[in-house]
């Protein structure tokens, strides 16, 4: 196995088109996240030497609070550069250590305990050296063993993300529909030229008018503002001391609409909000940042309450759940939702009246419905994702523990070994 | 080693032991001293032949518009005592000087190399490091002198965010309001002129076109002290005389110049502010369109310069981008009269990305007081009541090399917006205009009328607006839904697998 760092890039070689420069913080606790990440000014693999990540690398952080944060090098990551805070861990003879079981062992109570002793062993900031992971002891089992145990936990974190890429896609689509009809007005556009609206077919292009009335709008749709779909803040009760579901700003995400499940907490005051409510985030710079979810952890007609920082977005009757969200998530909109804000710098925040006056053009009736009769759907897969991507995870973490101490084994490695021996 | 890299370098070293903003001054008011000591001693070492009490004559100086340096203030003397422990009360001191003897600099230089936790190493390195910097003493210096300012303000507001961005207007926006209304003689007002680039832009744009720098007068305000005194150093160093003034009121209380008309008005007035007095201010005469909301300054600032304006008066101002479309309290009736009074001439959607600290896109209204005439370079404009021009330049723009989030406009994109604009208001070396779609259109004021008199110019130029994102609708719901197929695809296959895994456990 071959241990290494990462390299030290000067600021003068970032900024460019080339290879992505593979930062510490970029490793999150749910895997690798590059957003929008560094990249090297010129693609030159050779000048990295082995510092380049491999399919198969078990990455580790290695300085600072996020100290043992770990990853796994698949198909995203591969040919990135990593950074001097990342170490890795490579398989040299696949025969002896399978890679990903090196990954679930680096998650196991056998690598947190030795880590334990070692990052935090001064009083610095955390750091776990090179010299310090050389150390370290691992106990392998059989090879078949090892391959069993990967193919197991690994298939499970594959479904987990693959869930997560499905909903990115699903939602795409969504935020494009709505795009496409109620702010570009492209199947009116294409109707007025004579042509077939794309994605649609004979009913659904028939709801929507063939021409443009004076005011620019598609005739027949009326100018309106926010507040005519959406009911901002809207009234709930929930008497004090009541326990009940509470999510923080912190389990917002900045893409994408789950957001970490909610614990139960005495209401004291915040927002009150149901299931299936948007919740953008209005301070700064939460807003910038784009921190919005749709709530999807509430039963029935269950209250939940969070940060008092959220505006509470609800569809109205007759309106996609999936409208607000894809509003939201909107460029323009966010842009002139953060011109609302107001406020000292640093302590900037939306206004949900103004925002409720934003202009938006009012669809009929019919076309509302059919924009929900295709986005709910999609927007219940993302939710179903979520929710079995976290079942998923519950039972990853279940099962590593055993398998790594042996307490829980497959038949088929077992079978292979005896085979073998 | 370039300059920039070298400065870069310096305030790396001192990184560690000054907010950069703090840094910004030391380094600023040093080299405003490093320049007008040399420019002193070149007059010095001139008249110096004449015999010594012409050299230390300060009228000869004052004649020629070189400032009068006190001995204790002289650049020799500073740098002779570089490594003396109370180096930073001697350049306070020679500081304060400096005021004394022109009148003209009183309150603008900075005492603040002095105090206990400015570690005097800094002040000491800063001095080495520009005595190596060669000067002429002449304005030759000033393209050095402008690289250096720019540099400061322009990395230090990146650093400092948002706070960063309210003294810095970006040079590609300041050219652009400066080549579309051709500020070439007359009076030039900036209500809030911030660190004066402004200022600085009109004089270069003077030089280029070969206009007489006596032919403009410039008029400025600004609120926050600090930047007050950068600005005046800023315009000093150029030899621009500008009659700039501070009060703590600011420009909307406190207008320090009530009685004046200019001819050009140049502004990037803070966005969107709350705190502007609106309740005092209710009742003012220059709401000549409609009272401001109390709780949004922008229609006071932009009615404040029309207010300004002369007879054939021009503005070029820079405004948040919801200024163009918002409805409420009020705005979209200022707007509406506003364009209905002819005040409006021109607009100009700016691509996101421009501003230091921030992402948020902005706008430029180009506001005339008089759209049947005007004058541009001594030549007469067209008769353009009852249009508006419409420019959308959303999509210029590219990222600054070496930044992830900083645009810029070219020097190319800046002329076409600029060229179009002139040849629209009828300059005659400036082409025919026409229409092009998705960049620019001639609106008639029925046209605004049927869009509410919401002025975003997307909606008049047309075309393109529907693929922002540079995907077609079409194609990117094509590559979704095969995305989508394939993963569902994985998903079956991977649930088979689990299945499968799960049921070999024991």
């Amino acid at each position: 196995m071959k241990v290494g760092d990462g390299y030290r890039a000067k600021n003068s070689e970032l900024g460019g088109n080339g290879l992505v420069f593979l930062r510490s913080a970029y490793l999150q606790d749910s895997g690798f996240r590059l957003d929008d990440p560094d990249r090297f000014q010129v693609a030159e693999p050779g000048k990295f030497g082995d510092k380049i990540a491999c399919r198969g690398d078990s990455v580790i952080t290695t300085k600072g609070n996020s100290t043992g944060r770990v990853g796994y090098v698949k198909g995203s990551v591969e040919g990135a550069v990593y950074s001097p805070h990342l170490s890795y861990w490579r398989s040299m003879d696949h025969r002896r250590i399978e890679p990903r079981f090196l990954y679930y062992w680096s998650r196991s109570a056998e690598f947190l305990d030795q880590l334990g002793g070692m990052a935090f062993s001064t009083d610095m900031a955390p750091y776990l050296s090179l010299r310090d992971q050389l150390r370290l002891e691992i106990s392998l089992p059989e090879i078949g063993i090892q391959q069993g145990i990967a193919a197991t936990l690994g298939a499970l974190d594959d479904k987990i993300e693959l869930n997560r890429r499905m909903s990115a896609t699903l939602e795409e689509m969504a935020r494009a529909l709505y795009r496409s009809w109620f702010v570009d007005f492209a199947p009116v556009h294409a109707r007025a030229l004579g042509q077939t609206p794309a994605h649609m077919d004979a009913t659904t292009v028939a709801l929507f008018p063939d021409s443009f009335g004076p005011d620019g709008l598609p005739r027949g749709w009326e100018a309106g503002t926010l507040a005519d779909l959406i009911e901002f803040n809207p009234k709930e009760s929930l008497p004090k001391g009541t326990a009940a579901p509470y999510l923080e700003m912190k389990a917002l995400p900045t893409s994408g609409m789950s957001a970490d499940a909610p614990y139960l907490r005495e209401f004291t005051s915040g927002t009150k909000f149901r299931e299936r409510d948007t919740l953008l985030a209005r301070i700064t710079p939460c807003l910038e940042n784009g921190k919005t979810a749709v709530v999807d952890d509430l039963l029935g007609s269950e209250i939940g309450w969070g940060s008092t920082e959220f505006i509470v977005m609800r569809a109205k009757p007759g309106i996609s759940v999936a409208l607000p969200y894809c509003i939201a998530r909107d460029p323009d909109f966010r842009a002139e939702a953060i011109q609302t804000m107001t406020g000292s710098s640093g302590r900037q925040r939306a206004d949900a009246k103004r925002i409720s006056e934003l202009n938006m053009a009012i669809a009929l009736a019919p076309v509302h419905t059919a924009f929900s009769d295709i986005v709910s759907p999609m927007l219940d897969r993302v939710v179903a994702a979520g929710q079995e991507a976290r079942n998923l995870a519950s039972l990853r973490d279940a099962l590593l523990p055993r398998l790594m101490s042996g307490e829980l084994r497959i038949r088929e490695a077992e079978k292979q070994v005896e085979e073998v021996v | 080693m370039t300059i920039e890299k070298t400065l870069f370098a310096a305030a790396d070293k001192m990184r560690g032991s000054m907010d950069p903003g703090e840094y910004k001054h030391v380094a600023l008011g040093l080299l405003f001293l490093r320049y007008i000591g040399t420019a002193f001693q070149r007059k010095y070492d001139e008249l110096l032949p004449e015999g010594e009490e012409v050299a230390e004559d300060v009228d000869e100086y004052l004649a020629d518009g070189i400032f009068w340096v006190p001995e204790a203030a002289r650049w020799s003397t500073l740098a002779a005592n570089a490594k003396d422990k109370g180096i930073g009360v001697k350049v306070d001191n020679a500081m304060r000087a400096i005021e004394a003897d022109n009148e003209q600099l009183k309150g603008a230089l900075p005492k603040v190399f002095g105090r206990e936790s400015l570690d005097p190493t800094i002040v000491t390195g800063l001095i080495d490091l520009f005595s190596n910097i060669k000067f002429d003493g002449t304005p030759k210096d000033f393209d050095l002198i402008g690289r250096i300012y720019e540099y400061f303000i322009s990395e230090f507001a990146s650093n400092e965010g948002k706070r960063g961005g309210d003294f810095h207007t970006p040079k590609p926006v300041v050219e652009l309001i400066v080549d579309m209304i051709e500020p070439m003689k007359g009076r030039l007002y900036e209500p809030c002129c911030g660190s004066g680039s402004f200022m600085v832009q009109s004089e270069r744009f003077l030089e280029h076109h070969k206009g007489r720098r006596a032919d403009l007068a410039v008029y400025g305000q600004e609120r926050n002290h600090t930047t007050y005194g950068l600005a005046r150093m800023n315009l000093a160093i150029r030899g621009i005389v500008a009659n700039i003034q501070w009060n703590a009121e600011g420009t909307l209380l406190r207008d320090a110049f009530p009685d004046e008309k200019f001819d050009f008005v140049m502004a990037n007035p803070p966005f969107n502010i709350s705190d502007w007095n609106g309740d005092i201010l209710a009742e003012d005469r220059r709401w000549k369109f409609g009272t401001p909301p109390v709780g949004n300054a922008n229609f006071a600032w932009m009615q404040h310069i029309y207010d300004k304006l002369g007879s054939t008066g021009i503005a070029g101002v820079v405004m948040a981008n919801g200024s163009m479309s918002s409805m409420s309290s009020g705005e979209g009736d200022i707007r509406r009269a506003m364009v209905e009074a002819e005040a409006v001439d021109a607009m100009i959607a700016l691509p996101g990305q421009l501003f230091y600290g921030t992402q948020i896109p902005a706008c430029i209204w180009i506001l005339a007081k008089d759209k049947s005439n005007g004058v541009a370079k001594d030549a007469k404009l067209r008769d353009r009541r009852g249009e508006v021009l419409f420019i959308d330049a959303r999509k210029m723009g590219a990222l600054v090399p070496g930044s992830r989030k900083q645009k810029e406009l070219s020097r190319d994109e800046i002329a076409r917006i600029a060229t179009a604009y002139h040849a629209w208001r009828g300059e005659p070396d400036a082409g025919a205009y026409a229409d092009e779609p998705g960049f620019c259109k001639a609106a008639s004021i029925e046209e605004i009328a049927k869009h509410n008199y919401v002025l975003t110019p997307g909606r008049y130029v047309g075309a393109g607006a529907a693929e922002e994102d540079g995907e077609p609708f079409e194609e990117k719901f094509d590559r979704l839904t095969a995305e989508l197929r394939a993963q569902f695809a994985e998903g079956r296959w991977l649930e088979k697998e689990i299945e499968a895994r799960l049921e070999a456990l024991s």
